[in-house]
């Protein structure tokens, strides 16, 4: 197959329950490529469009140039990892890898050969006679990995495959599929609710909310430039603060609320004198100030995170704010002492007032 | 939820060709009796004469009020000896529990009506326990025939399955649960009250209904220990073919009510139910404590006790097929021999056979179908599907005479004659023991993540491979157990078969059932004993191939 995976006004409802109302995406090939949002979003819903396992009310779901809507999930070659691992669990490992290869009356020793590699690839080969309940939940999910890669399908779909298991664990598991995936070069779909991690996998993220996508991009462009108010706080968050718009020779300035003016050198045409605006920053790009400055906050809550230290404070009407500021052992900031803060124009966000657009002007990224 | 719900594929298929299944072998024939109830054999036009002539009689109705008092006091007997037994089972360390558990098991696994008659041959007028209290005090027993024969033939059967369905309650009860209510002092007798058959109510509302049903439909054990105690069941039998001159129309009517009543029962129990839904999760089970020595040897008295008495019928026939008999074979005369096994044998030899046959083949058909629905009714939900798992519950419902008469009347004339053969021996089988199968494969399913079989789809296998190569062995275990009881409660079925059998389709119940009618005790029990044997080698398979498990319903 070449081409990646390509969907155009995909549908798909319950009864009267529309979960997806219209959605389209291009996938490229080779690429590692991310669902991402929170549950009920419908992310697993459109993995399972994809596998086959959910039928599609309406639109056009093509591998490369092949239509596969009505394609039997069996002959769509795609390998699919579940959440559950779904481990045969009356088979062997090596069973269980051999299982696909099996349907597809390949010869012997191609079996053979191929259980044997992607046994080795996952790591799991001194296991291989081994039964699924005498495995550990990282060791199946190897399992799983393996089987689905050893058909080698056109693509390789995976929900949610590292949720059942502990910190450490999915980590390394992370490390490992992105490793496979680099060697392989297979296009890959991935269904998280973890931003984080979302963003050290993949390629490209598509973020979902109420079956609609949000945004897509790389996860740079998605932490950085956040297109709406929705992925701001989805991936990493933001404060929102509000402001105004004030043109000055030719300049715009953001006046917020506070009276604390801030240049914005990056604004686009629709931010115009007078327009109310959301600001959106994270809570590292606010800039500790020793002296006064009009952005004053009042400390009441802080926690110690080693590189970090996280402050958790209010301005005086009362919107919160959080700070994040590089550990230093010197900090006498307690509760209730005042951070005088600035911004830094480059990297805070400004969207339309009710949060549903950027009012960021594009700019090439570097990475894009 | 999965893609091929709108479309057309083989499952398809196979629901509409269960589907017709049912229609003919399980709607029709039922529909065939509810129409001749509204007819008699002397006018053809319709009319309510039937009923009317039932209602209107109190020989009749006198039946119906005899089955409910019988089958209440039996189910209320049954708890009041099931209930502590499996708290005491479950609470203490009782010695040889495992071997008491099969024995409770062989009690429940007996012929219907074999009990009954052991019990006549114990405790009946000539009884041995009977003559021997006469000769030794001169008193005489209180008679063993009508409502009190039927309640304790019936109690000793069926309590072993209320038994078995509250220890199953019990084993979900968390220890916590009962160190808490300790800890707030609750405990003893009142914590086995306040707290422990709240906890167990749903288990215990289960084995009631179970109970109940089968002690309303049981007709031999009625037949064989009422003597002028009148049962539905009976009545049905005697209407059918009895000897006072047969009255298919009427027997019809008394069939439809009989099935209106316990469809009403269901309902009341469905009811009751779900005022107690709730679910536990049961982490640490009730961890078993030593008894004192007295209340040690109380609680052994009551429970090994209570085996014995019911195991008594049982070891008094196998005893008695032994014994050398006259060569009529219907006394019994001094020393031991195999004469009564080599007797029957010539007499009715052919009904293992058919046995055999008859419960192999059904219990195939039951497994499969069983299989199949329950996998429609789990992975395929769809109208058609919920249309299949309503209908298979029916069965549930019917009493197996009325099983037997609805298959009679619809399959005696062509197109499809079907009477007096294997096959209608068969569809009668499978048709009784396919709801409770379907019931336990469905939970087998349920508890099977449906990703398992996504998976094998996506790795390139066809629905139908995928059904065979994972699904279904993934069942296997938990079918297994079920298909073993299944089996037993087969061979050891009589009132469906005593309808629809012909002297080639004999069976061991049924040629148990004609030896005792023409008096030949011996020869009886020597059928009745291989049954046992039989049964009982069924349940050792059972628990060599299940491991340590138990029996749990």
């Amino acid at each position: 197959m070449n081409g990646g995976i390509r969907i155009s006004h995909a549908k798909k409802c319950y009864g009267n329950n529309v979960i997806i109302p219209d959605l389209s995406l291009e996938i490229k090939e080779g690429e590692f490529f991310t669902l991402l949002g929170p549950s009920g979003c419908g992310k697993t819903t459109l993995l399972r469009m994809i596998a086959g396992f959910n039928t599609i009310e309406d639109g056009d779901f093509y591998f490369g140039d092949t239509r596969i809507n009505n394609l039997d999930p069996a002959k769509r070659n795609i390998g699919m990892v579940f959440q559950n691992y779904a481990i045969f669990p009356n088979m062997s490992v090596k069973q269980n890898v051999a299982f696909g290869l099996k349907n597809r009356k390949l010869p012997k020793n191609v079996i053979e050969e191929r259980c044997d590699r992607f046994l080795k690839i996952m790591k799991i080969e001194e296991m291989k006679d081994r039964m699924p309940d005498r495995l550990s939940g990282g060791q199946q999910q190897r399992v799983a990995l393996a089987r689905a890669l050893s058909i080698e399908p056109a693509v390789l779909l995976m929900d949610e495959p590292l949720s059942n298991l502990d910190a450490k664990l999915r980590i390394e598991m992370r490390e490992a599929i992105k490793e496979m995936q680099n060697e392989l070069g297979i296009t890959t779909v991935y269904v998280t609710h973890d931003q984080e991690e979302a963003m050290a996998i993949s390629d490209r993220i598509a973020v979902m909310n109420l079956g609609v996508i949000q945004q897509i991009g790389t996860p740079k462009e998605l932490y950085l430039r956040p297109r709406n108010q929705f992925v701001a706080n989805f991936v990493g968050t933001s404060n929102f603060l509000y402001a105004t718009v004030k043109e000055e020779n030719g300049k715009k300035i953001l006046v917020f609320d506070n009276g604390y003016e801030l240049e914005m050198p990056n604004l686009t045409e629709e931010a115009k004198d007078g327009l109310r605006v959301m600001a959106a920053v994270r809570p590292e790009e606010f800039i500790i100030h020793k002296e006064p400055t009009p952005f004053a906050v009042t400390v009441h809550q802080s926690s110690f995170l080693g590189l970090n230290t996280h402050y958790f404070a209010h301005l005086d009407d009362g919107t919160n704010i959080q700070v994040v500021h590089e550990s230093e052992f010197n900090d006498r900031t307690g509760i209730g002492s005042k951070l005088y803060l600035t911004m830094n124009a480059a990297k805070i966000n400004v969207l339309s007032e009710d949060g549903s657009h950027t009012l960021i002007a594009e700019e090439t990224s570097d990475n894009a | 939820m999965t893609a091929s719900k709108k479309r057309f594929d083989v499952w398809t298929l196979i629901s509409i060709g269960i589907m017709l299944m049912y229609l003919l072998f399980l709607i029709f024939p039922l529909f065939t009796i509810l129409k001749n109830s509204f007819y008699t054999s002397a006018d053809p036009s319709f009319t309510m004469e039937n009923y009317s002539k039932f209602f209107s009689n109190s020989y009749y109705t006198d039946s119906i009020w005899n089955s409910f008092k019988v089958s209440f006091a039996t189910m209320a007997l049954s708890l009041i000896i099931a209930i502590p037994m499996a708290y005491l089972f479950t609470m203490y360390k009782i010695r040889g529990s495992r071997f008491v558990q099969i024995l409770i098991v062989m009690c429940m696994i007996s012929a219907p009506f074999i009990g009954a008659y052991s019990w006549i041959l114990l405790l009946g007028r000539n009884g041995i326990i009977t003559q021997f209290v006469k000769s030794v005090t001169g008193i005489t027993l209180p008679k063993i025939y009508g409502f009190g024969g039927i309640l304790l033939a019936m109690t000793t059967r069926l309590f072993p399955l209320a038994f078995l369905y509250i220890q199953g309650g019990l084993k979900n009860v968390d220890n916590s649960l009962l160190e808490a209510s300790a800890n707030m002092g609750c405990n003893g007798i009142k914590r086995f009250f306040k707290v422990v058959i709240p906890l167990v109510m749903p288990s215990i509302l289960a084995a009631a209904l179970m109970v109940f049903m089968r002690a309303f439909a049981d007709f031999g054990t009625p037949l064989m220990i009422g003597e002028g105690y009148r049962t539905f069941p009976v009545e049905i039998y005697n209407q059918f073919v009895g000897e006072t001159g047969t009255n298919h129309n009427f027997a019809s009517a008394i069939a439809v009510i009989a099935i209106i009543i316990t469809a009403l029962i269901f309902l009341i129990q469905k009811i009751a139910t779900s005022k107690f839904q709730f679910t536990m999760n049961s982490l640490h089970p009730i961890e078993k404590q030593k008894m004192k020595p007295l209340k040690s040897f109380f609680v052994h008295f009551f429970i090994y006790g209570m085996v014995m008495i019911s195991m008594l019928p049982q070891i008094y026939l196998a005893y008695l097929s032994f014994r050398n008999t006259t060569p009529s074979g219907q006394s019994f005369t001094s020393g031991y021999s195999f004469d009564s096994y080599i007797k029957a044998y010539k007499r009715v030899g052919r009904s293992i056979g058919n046995t055999m046959k008859i419960g192999i083949i059904a219990l195939i058909v039951v497994v499969l179908l069983a299989i199949l629905i329950a996998y429609l009714v789990v992975r395929r939900k769809n109208a058609l599907n919920n249309l299949i798992d309503v209908t298979s519950m029916i069965p549930f419902v019917i009493p197996g005479s009325v099983v037997g008469i609805a298959l009679v009347t619809s399959f005696n004339q062509k197109p499809l004659i079907l009477t007096a053969t294997i096959a209608i021996m068969v569809i009668a089988m499978t048709i009784r023991r396919v709801p409770s199968t379907i019931r336990s494969s469905i939970a087998v399913l349920q508890q099977i993540p449906i990703t398992i079989e996504e998976a094998a789809i996506s790795l390139g296998t066809s629905k139908l491979k995928t059904f065979f190569r994972i699904t279904v062995p993934m069942m296997a275990s938990g079918i297994f157990a079920g298909a073993i009881l299944s089996w037993v409660s087969i061979i050891t079925e009589l009132s469906s078969s005593i309808m629809l059998y012909g002297s080639k389709s004999i069976t061991m119940t049924v040629a148990i059932y004609t030896l005792v009618a023409r008096g030949t005790d011996g020869q009886a029990a020597a059928v009745a004993t291989a049954l046992m044997v039989l049964s009982g080698l069924s349940l050792a398979i059972f628990y060599s191939f299940s491991g340590d498990k138990e029996i749990s319903m």
